[in-house]
């Protein structure tokens, strides 16, 4: 019963690591920059929620609707005013760039939250629901659902909207769509905006599992790096499995080793596909060198 | 021109899934000769360049490099054998002046020149390809035409015995071609071989010994310019069917 | 990185080499002399150290990060594997920390090798956030060493308290690496060695067609780098006389290591000296006046922004185009592509 709950529960986390990783990668496909600030964007929307809860005692489940324009408009923003300038550069160079980001919001948010750990938690944090053996945290089911229901959602746009074909279509040729008429400009800023607005969402649900502090994003940027190695880009099938895939190996840690060592998770799981299974990789480097 | 073989291929072959991309293709390349490469889109022409030049291996047969198996190596290996490539999106250092440009190429290739020598070769590169004037010009600076000489320049550097040129005539004026086509010649007098992708018909045609035709990744056709102008299957993969009837 | 080799060079290529190692004696030079003119002098002392210690860091940064342009975010992990390399043999066998300087050095260049070499493959980005694994990774090892392998060497999160040891000693030992570390990156910036790093930098398929061995030399680059920022680990050792995995590994420390450089001048000389420089003076003089662990961290933050967007070249962009400046301003001279 033990493995049946630790799949479960490895599961329910997989939604939340999706969601923030899918943000990542739709930022990646567009634009082939990694957004070093999603971890910090995560944590802003974390605080944000936090801020709404505590004020105005709005559930983190329905933050995330509210927190959803908000960042899809920082994100647009962020793009407007400084990834656009370095297009065309060196890919450190936006890497550089959104890192100097990510410390602002990082310091931005000790300088107003201070660096202690918080927590969200409403008076459903403690209930569980029982199946047969099985307990599940109603909050872990509720945020995988949330989860799944965005993945859905923004599935839904990117195929059938005109913006999300668009989106789409610049992820597999940007030339192409720059011929065929499709404004790049504006398409890669509501790219950044959704892949923002994901990561945002993300910190939302993320405030019910897991208590949080403005320096808690790091952990959080290596395993979305994780999972989109791990799934392949821009696949939203690829990166729910390579996120089920992460949870279950911490959630395994944790339970048949020491707890501390769940952080390190991510990192071994990396360098395993690197070096074992380079063909997991395979796919991204030769990308990189018809391009 | 000897007929001693520098570069052949046996076999050779390269599937990407379920894509063969280059089919069991045969060649044999002479010392000394400009060998061209021609055929429609898609025909493999740049992954077989990309089989010799080491950027892919190949999923089947043999590459020989004046006996020495190539197939498989890493690029810069191949390099040190003496075979090297210009790309076909040219990739000049672009913060690098074009004599440091070239100074890559004279230090970390086949010959080991103290600095002073090898900034000397740089020079004497530099003359040879007309970019003496652009010296102290940074890569990125450049025009295309100049940055399509840089990447030749950079690439003889090395000291090759085969220098693979792809699609260097692409996209420039006629002017430009024209003097393309002019260094060309003037390499090949320096005893390197030369095996050029191109899509400029004129280009290749008037520079080139010998053809090979590629379709669908296999050879069509192998022979002078203008044997191969009159082979039925090239006008065939060319034109169509309907152009031969 | 890109504008890396861009501004001109004016003279010839040993008399600026040369005239670059006489600077960097000449300033360890008189620093070397602080204890011995005024044997109280401990507070200059300690700025100086760090100062030199500061720099020296991210001149090794530098070698894999701005010629190499391989960006690590992970670095502390080497800095600390040199640090608790020197720790733990002092603490254990009594040896002279001073003396374990090039084990640190060395034991930090191996452990980058045995990571690096997977990571490596990685390419631009990719290496970059694995490194943030890299870093944490070491950091947890370092806090569960103990634990895992049931000896007792780190002393995990209570750190481990080392002897006392003569300050003026680790003055001049800082200021021996300091001279090394500058040595070295004057040596590779001019060498075959570095315009290989540099064409990396700038386009590795390009750089590995025609004849360089990408691998190979990055992760010599990266070695060497871990070189100097283990051997810089060591002297922290000497002169704290405390180790713990938080200040040696924390990704604050990997953190100060990028915006060095980078606010200095990727890829330059002495762009990861002016950045140390405007680091320390920061870190000393900001922090005690506005009291507030935050606001330093911002101010990086907004500089790294501005200095991507503005000046790729950091400080040392700033300092080359303001004597390019004053220079036309004395004789006009012909116009340069830049």
């Amino acid at each position: 019963m033990r493995l049946a709950e630790a799949l479960i529960s490895a599961l329910l986390v997989a939604g939340l690591y999706a969601t923030m990783s899918y943000g990542l990668a739709l930022i990646y496909g567009v634009m082939k920059i990694i957004n070093l600030a999603n971890a910090g964007t995560m944590m802003l929307g974390a605080f944000a929620t936090f801020v709404l809860w505590q004020q105005f005692g709005i559930d983190p489940l329905l933050s995330v609707l509210i927190v959803a324009p908000i960042f899809f408009a920082l994100g647009a923003l962020i793009e407007a005013a400084f990834v656009r300038r370095v297009a065309g550069s060196a890919p450190i160079i936006s890497l550089l760039l959104l890192f100097g980001v990510w410390l602002v919001m990082q310091s931005l948010a000790s300088l107003v939250f201070g660096g202690d750990v918080r927590a969200v938690r409403p008076v459903y944090v403690q209930d569980v629901i029982r199946v047969g053996d099985i307990t599940i945290a109603y909050t872990r089911l509720a945020v995988f659902l949330a989860g799944a229901i965005i993945l859905v959602a923004l599935e839904l746009f990117l195929r059938n909207s005109f913006l999300g074909r668009a989106i789409r279509a610049l992820a597999q040729d940007r030339d192409a769509c720059a011929l065929s008429g499709i404004d790049t400009r504006r398409v890669s800023m509501v790219a950044f905006g959704l892949g923002t607005a994901l990561a945002g969402m993300a910190g939302s649900l993320l405030t019910l599992v897991f208590p949080f502090d403005p320096d808690f994003g790091r952990l959080f940027q290596l395993k979305s790096f994780t999972i989109i190695v791990l799934g392949g880009l821009e696949s939203i099938p690829g990166i729910a499995v390579a996120s089920f895939v992460l949870a279950l190996a911490e959630n395994l840690t944790v339970t048949l080793s020491k707890p501390a060592l769940e952080n390190l998770v991510s990192f071994v799981l990396l360098v395993v596909v690197l070096v074992v299974m380079p063909g997991g990789l395979a796919a991204l480097v030769r990308r990189r060198r018809l391009a | 021109m000897s007929d001693e073989v520098i570069l052949a291929g046996q076999g050779v072959t390269r599937r990407f899934g379920g894509l063969v991309a280059v089919n069991a293709v045969d060649f044999e390349i002479r010392k000394g000769e400009i060998f061209g490469l021609i055929g429609p889109n898609g025909a493999g022409k740049t992954t077989l360049f990309r089989l010799l030049s080491g950027v892919y291996a190949p999923s089947a047969g043999s590459i020989k490099l004046a006996g020495h198996e190539i197939g498989g190596k890493k690029p810069h290996e191949i390099c040190a054998l003496g075979l090297v490539t210009t790309h076909q999106i040219v990739k000049p250092f672009g913060e690098m002046s074009c004599r440091r440009n070239v100074l890559v190429g004279v230090q970390y290739g086949r010959r080991r020149l103290r600095r002073a020598a090898a900034e000397a070769e740089a020079d004497r590169l530099l003359e040879l390809t007309e970019l003496a004037p652009h010296a102290d010009t940074l890569g990125r600076a450049l025009t295309l035409a100049r940055r399509k000489r840089v990447e030749v320049a950079r690439a003889l550097a090395t000291g090759p015995d085969v220098l693979l040129l792809d699609e260097v005539a692409a996209g420039l004026n006629p002017t430009e071609s024209a003097r393309i086509v002019e260094l060309i010649r003037r390499i090949r007098e320096t005893g390197v071989t030369i095996v050029m992708v191109e899509h400029v018909m004129k280009a290749i045609m008037a520079l080139s010994d010998r053809i090979m035709v590629m379709d669908l990744g296999k050879r069509i056709a192998l022979g002078t310019p203008d044997e191969v102008a009159r082979d039925e299957r090239v006008v065939k993969a060319y034109f169509g069917e309907r152009a031969v009837a | 990185m890109t504008a890396v080799v861009a501004r001109a060079q004016r003279l010839p290529r040993s008399a600026r080499i040369w005239g670059q190692v006489a600077i960097v004696l000449l300033l360890g030079g008189a620093i070397a002399l602080i204890p011995i003119i005024d044997e109280r002098s401990f507070n200059l002392q300690r700025l100086t150290f760090f100062l030199l210690w500061y720099a020296t860091l991210a001149t090794g940064w530098n070698i894999i990060g701005g010629y190499a342009g391989q960006i690590s975010f992970g670095h502390a992990a080497f800095l600390g594997m040199g640090a608790y390399t020197t720790g733990v043999i002092w603490f254990t066998t009594k040896t002279d920390p001073l003396l374990t300087v090039p084990v640190a050095g060395a034991a930090a260049a191996v452990y980058s090798v045995l990571v690096g070499a997977p990571t490596l493959r990685l390419r631009g980005p990719y290496f970059a956030i694995a490194t943030i694994g890299i870093g944490e990774a070491t950091r947890l090892l370092a806090v569960n060493f103990d634990d895992i392998f049931g000896v007792t060497l780190t002393h995990g999160v209570t750190g481990l308290s080392l002897p006392n040891y003569d300050a003026a000693r680790v003055h001049y030992g800082m200021v021996a690496v300091f001279i090394v570390a500058m040595l070295t990156t004057i040596w590779v910036r001019g060498s075959r060695f570095g315009l290989g790093l540099f064409a990396i930098n700038m386009d590795v398929d390009a750089a590995e067609t025609v004849g360089v061995p990408t691998a190979r030399l990055q992760i010599a680059a990266l070695a060497l780098s871990a070189f100097l920022s283990g051997a810089a680990g060591a002297l922290y050792a000497a002169r704290q006389q405390f180790l713990d995995p938080g200040s040696m590994f924390g990704f604050d420390r990997s953190i100060a290591l990028v915006l060095m450089p980078v606010v200095g001048g990727l890829g330059t000389v002495w762009g990861p000296v002016f950045g140390a420089v405007l680091y320390s003076v920061v870190q000393d003089q900001i922090q005690s006046l506005v009291r507030n662990p935050y606001l330093p961290t911002l101010i990086y933050g907004v500089l790294l922004v501005l200095i991507v967007i503005f000046e790729p070249l950091g400080i040392a962009g700033l300092l080359s185009r303001a004597s390019d400046a004053a220079r036309s301003l004395v004789r006009r001279r012909p116009e340069r592509v830049r």
